[in-house]
C-alpha cells in the first residue's frame, strides 16, 4: 500500500463525523426540499449514511483500490433505492461529500481522493435498482429452497431435520455447506439488502444456520487425523463468520486438526494460538471492507512472532473477492474464494506431516 | 402532505372498522388497492403465515389505543413484502399504516399526526418508541446476542470435537482389550486344562500339598478365564458390536432352566431358590443365549452375596408391554450412594460375596448393555440389611 494513500485513508477515518457533518449540511444546502420531504428523523439519516460513505471510502482509499468503493456505491444502491430513497439522493450526497473532501484536503491531494469518489459516482446510473435471486439453477437448488423458505418462516428444527435427513440419504455435507448453506446465506444478504426481510430475520437465519452446522458436526468430525494443524480467526468485530466456519470444518473434514477462534480473539491471542498449536495454516476472514486494516495488522504481528514467522496465511471473505491482488497487499500467503478452494489451495502447498515423531 | 412527498413515501394507511374490513384508504404508496378487491378485510392483505400476528396486532391497537412497529408479511399481487405496521383508535375504528422500513414508519405517522388529530399515536412518537436511539438499541441487542450465538456455537464445536476424539480414544481401547483378551485366553485355557488333568490325577497321584497347590493354579487359571471372557464381551459391546440374533424364545423356560442350573450351587450354600411365574408359556424376540447370560448373572449375584438358610426368590410378570423378571434376595443389601454405579464396568462395592466367591466386576455392565440392546431396562432396588431385588424389563417386539 501507498503510503499517502494511507495516511489519506487515516485521514478520513479519524476525521469521519466532522466530515459527515459538512456533506449532510452541503447535502441540505442544495436540496432544501429534502427537510420537507424526509423530516427531521431524515437529516440524522442522511448524517448516518455520509459516515458509512467515508468509512468505506477511507478503507478502499487505504487499500488503494477503487473497486472496493465502486461495490459498497453499487450496494447501498440497491439498499437505498428498495427502501424509497432515490438513487438520485445517493448521486447528489456523493458529489457533496467530492465537493466537501476537494474543500477540506490541499489541491494536490484532492484529486487522488476524488479519483476513488468518482469510481463509484460515474458507475452509479449503470450499477442495478433490484439484484436477482442467488439460488440459481446450481446443484442442490430444490434443498436450498426448500430450507430458505422453511427458515424465513422460523422453522428452524424442520429445516435441521430437512438438512440431517438429506445427509443421511447421501448428500454428501460438503454439498451441503456450499450448496445449501453459503447459497441461502448470500440470498438472505440479498433479501435484507433488498428490504424484503428485517435485520432480526437476518440474525435468525444465520443463528439458525449455525444451530443446523453444529448437529452436523459429529458426523463430519470423524476422519482420520492427518497430523496438520490449522487456526481460524474473523478479524475483531466482523460479525459474518460463517464463511469462516465452512472454511475451517472443510479442513477439519480433510483431517486437519482445527482450532477456530472466532471473532473475538485479540490478534495477540491468535498468534500465541498459532504458536501454540504449531500451525501450519492460519486462516483469516473478513467480509467488510473497513476490517481489512485489523487483518494487515494481524498478519504483521503473526510475520514478526517466532514460531508463527513461516506459517502458511490463506485470506478469504467478500472483500478479497472483489479486488485481485488485495491478499498480497496486505502480506497473506493464499487467498480462496470459498472452502473448497482453501482445501485445495493449501494442501497444495503445505507439506503433509512427516511420520518421524511416530 | 405534498403530494411529492406522497410520491417518495414505500407507505400506505387506511382506516378499518370494528370488523377489520377497510373502509377509507388514506395514502397508498404501494399500489395496494389497485391490487386487492374493493373493501377488502385486513386479514386478507396480510400473508397467510403471519394472520395470528396479524389478529394480535389488531387487538393490541384497540387495547393500547396505539401500537408502533410490527412486522407483517403483506401480499401486493404475487408478491410478499415485509412491513413495519402502526395502528391507533379513529373514530371510525382503526387507523393503521405501514411502510418498508422502520423510518418510513416514522416518518408516516409523524405525518398523519399533523394531519389528524391522533393523541395516541402522537403519545407513541413523543415517547420515542422509534426514535434512531432505539433502533440503535435493537441494532446493539441483535450484535450482542450474534455475537453471543457465535461463541456459543465455537464452543459447541470444540466439545463436538472433544467428544470425538474420546470415542476414537475409547474405540481404540476397546480394541486394544480385545486383542489382548484374545491372545491371553488361549494359553490360559491351556493351563487350565493341564491343571485339571493333573487334578484328576491322570499323570499319576497327587500328595495333599501338591492338590492344594494345583487347586490354587486351577481356580485362578478358571477366574482369569471368565474375566478374559467377561473383558472380551465388554470390549466387544463397548465397541458398538453387541450383536443379537433375535429368536422367538419362551422366556418363561428360559428362567426355570437357569434356576435348574442354579440349584445346585445354591444347595451348596444352603440358600432357598423359588420362582413365582402365573404364566405357563410366554413368548418374546430375544437373543436367548445373551438373555440367559442376563439371568444368570442376576441369580448368581444373588445367591454370592446371601446368607445360608436364606431364600432367593425370582419372579416373572406379564406386563401390558412385555415381561418384567425380579430376583430377589435376603442378602446384606447395598449401601444408597453405592446404586449408582452398580451397572458401570469395575465399580468396587462394599459389599463382599458370603462364599468367598470371587467377581469379575463386569456381569452387571454386560447385563445391562444386553438389555439395552433388547430395548430393555434393567434396575435394582435395595435396603441395606434386609436384601436387594433386581429386575429386568423386556418389552414385546415385533
Amino acid at each position: 500500500m501507498q503510503s499517502t494513500e494511507r495516511e489519506l485513508g487515516k485521514y478520513i477515518r479519524e476525521e469521519r463525523d466532522a466530515l459527515a457533518e459538512a456533506i449532510t449540511a452541503r447535502h441540505y444546502e442544495l436540496h432544501p426540499e429534502l427537510a420537507t420531504r424526509y423530516g427531521q428523523l431524515g437529516r440524522g439519516k442522511c448524517l448516518q449514511d455520509a459516515n458509512y460513505h467515508l468509512s468505506y471510502l477511507a478503507q478502499a482509499i487505504s487499500s488503494s483500490s477503487p473497486v472496493l468503493f465502486a461495490d459498497y456505491v453499487s450496494w447501498a444502491k440497491v439498499m437505498l433505492s428498495t427502501r424509497g430513497i432515490p438513487a438520485a439522493d445517493l448521486t447528489q450526497n456523493l458529489q457533496c461529500m467530492r465537493e466537501v473532501l476537494e474543500r477540506e484536503l490541499p489541491d494536490d491531494i484532492s484529486p487522488s481522493v476524488c479519483k476513488f469518489i468518482d469510481a463509484g459516482l460515474n458507475r452509479l446510473p449503470e450499477f442495478p435498482d433490484e439484484l436477482p435471486t442467488l439460488i440459481d439453477d446450481g446443484p442442490h437448488r430444490e434443498l436450498a429452497e426448500n430450507y430458505l423458505a422453511l427458515l424465513l418462516r422460523g422453522e428452524r428444527h424442520v429445516a435441521a431435520r430437512l438438512v440431517l435427513d438429506s445427509v443421511d440419504g447421501g448428500v454428501n455435507p460438503k454439498d451441503v455447506y456450499l450448496h445449501v448453506f453459503q447459497r441461502t446465506q448470500r440470498e438472505i444478504g440479498r433479501l435484507w439488502q433488498m428490504n424484503k426481510i428485517s435485520v432480526a430475520h437476518e440474525h435468525y437465519f444465520t443463528a439458525a444456520t449455525q444451530f443446523i452446522m453444529a448437529q452436523l458436526y459429529p458426523r463430519i468430525f470423524r476422519t482420520e487425523r492427518a497430523g496438520r494443524t490449522m487456526v481460524a480467526t474473523s478479524v475483531s468485530g466482523e460479525l459474518h463468520e460463517l464463511g469462516l466456519r465452512m472454511v475451517t470444518d472443510f479442513f477439519e473434514m480433510e483431517g486437519w486438526d482445527t482450532y477456530y477462534l472466532g471473532a473475538n480473539t485479540p490478534a495477540a491471542s491468535v498468534v500465541q494460538a498459532v504458536v501454540e498449536r504449531k500451525a501450519q495454516v492460519l486462516g483469516i476472514s473478513a467480509t467488510m471492507t473497513f476490517h481489512l486494516r485489523a487483518v494487515e495488522e494481524l498478519i504483521t504481528l503473526a510475520r514478526k512472532t517466532a514460531g508463527a514467522g513461516d506459517t502458511k496465511i490463506i485470506v478469504g471473505g467478500y472483500t478479497f473477492n472483489l479486488e485481485p491482488g488485495l491478499w498480497r497487499q496486505l502480506g497473506a500467503d493464499l487467498y480462496a474464494a470459498d472452502a473448497q478452494q482453501a482445501v485445495y489451495l493449501v494442501n497444495s502447498s503445505v507439506p503433509e506431516a512427516s511420520n518421524d515423531e511416530c | 402532505m405534498s403530494a411529492n412527498a406522497k410520491e417518495q413515501l414505500m407507505a400506505f394507511a387506511f382506516v378499518c372498522d370494528e370488523t377489520g374490513t377497510v373502509r377509507r384508504i388514506l395514502y397508498d404508496g404501494l399500489g395496494i388497492s389497485a391490487a386487492a378487491s374493493p373493501a377488502p378485510a385486513f386479514a386478507e392483505l396480510v400473508h397467510r403465515d403471519c394472520a395470528e400476528k396479524a389478529r394480535t396486532f389488531l387487538d393490541m391497537a384497540r387495547q393500547q389505543e396505539a401500537v408502533f412497529g410490527w412486522e407483517l408479511n403483506i401480499v401486493i399481487g404475487s408478491e410478499i413484502k415485509l412491513l413495519h405496521f402502526a395502528g391507533c383508535i379513529v373514530d371510525e375504528g382503526l387507523l393503521i399504516t405501514a411502510a418498508t422500513t422502520r423510518f418510513g414508519l416514522a416518518l408516516m405517522c409523524e405525518r398523519l399526526v399533523s394531519a389528524h388529530r391522533l393523541p395516541a399515536l402522537q403519545r407513541i412518537l413523543d415517547g420515542n418508541y422509534y426514535s434512531d436511539r432505539l433502533t440503535d438499541v435493537y441494532n446493539e441487542h441483535y450484535h450482542e446476542l450474534t455475537l453471543l450465538n457465535n461463541e456459543l456455537i465455537t464452543l459447541q464445536r470444540e466439545l463436538v470435537k472433544r467428544t470425538v476424539e474420546l470415542e476414537m480414544l475409547n474405540e481404540e481401547k476397546n480394541e486394544f482389550i480385545g486383542i489382548a483378551a484374545h491372545d491371553l485366553r488361549n494359553p490360559l485355557q491351556v493351563i487350565d486344562g493341564y491343571s485339571t488333568l493333573l487334578l484328576r490325577e491322570a499323570f499319576g497321584p497327587l500328595t495333599p500339598q501338591q492338590r492344594e497347590m494345583v487347586s490354587a493354579i486351577s481356580r485362578n487359571s478358571d477366574f482369569m478365564l471368565r474375566l478374559i471372557t467377561d473383558l472380551l464381551q465388554m470390549s466387544r459391546v463397548e465397541g458398538g458390536k453387541l450383536q443379537l440374533d433375535l429368536q422367538p424364545a419362551d422366556i418363561v423356560d428360559l428362567v426355570r432352566t437357569n434356576l435348574r442350573l442354579n440349584r445346585l450351587v445354591a444347595q451348596q450354600k444352603e440358600i432357598d431358590l423359588r420362582f413365582s411365574c402365573k404364566e405357563e408359556q410366554l413368548t418374546l424376540l430375544i437373543d436367548s443365549y445373551k438373555i440367559e447370560q442376563v439371568l444368570n448373572n442376576l441369580l448368581q449375584n444373588a445367591i454370592k452375596f446371601s446368607y445360608p438358610g436364606t431364600i432367593v426368590t425370582v419372579e416373572l410378570k406379564r406386563t401390558h408391554s412385555g415381561v418384567v423378571v425380579s430376583v430377589k434376595d435376603q442378602g446384606q443389601g447395598i449401601p444408597a450412594e453405592e446404586m449408582d454405579r452398580l451397572f458401570k464396568p469395575f465399580q468396587k462395592m462394599s459389599v463382599r460375596s458370603t462364599g468367598g466367591e470371587p467377581s469379575t466386576g463386569l456381569g452387571l455392565a454386560i447385563a445391562k448393555r444386553i438389555v439395552d440392546g433388547h430395548a430393555g431396562e434393567i434396575w435394582a432396588e435395595s435396603e441395606p440389611g434386609a436384601g436387594s431385588t433386581f429386575y429386568v424389563r423386556l418389552p414385546f417386539r415385533q
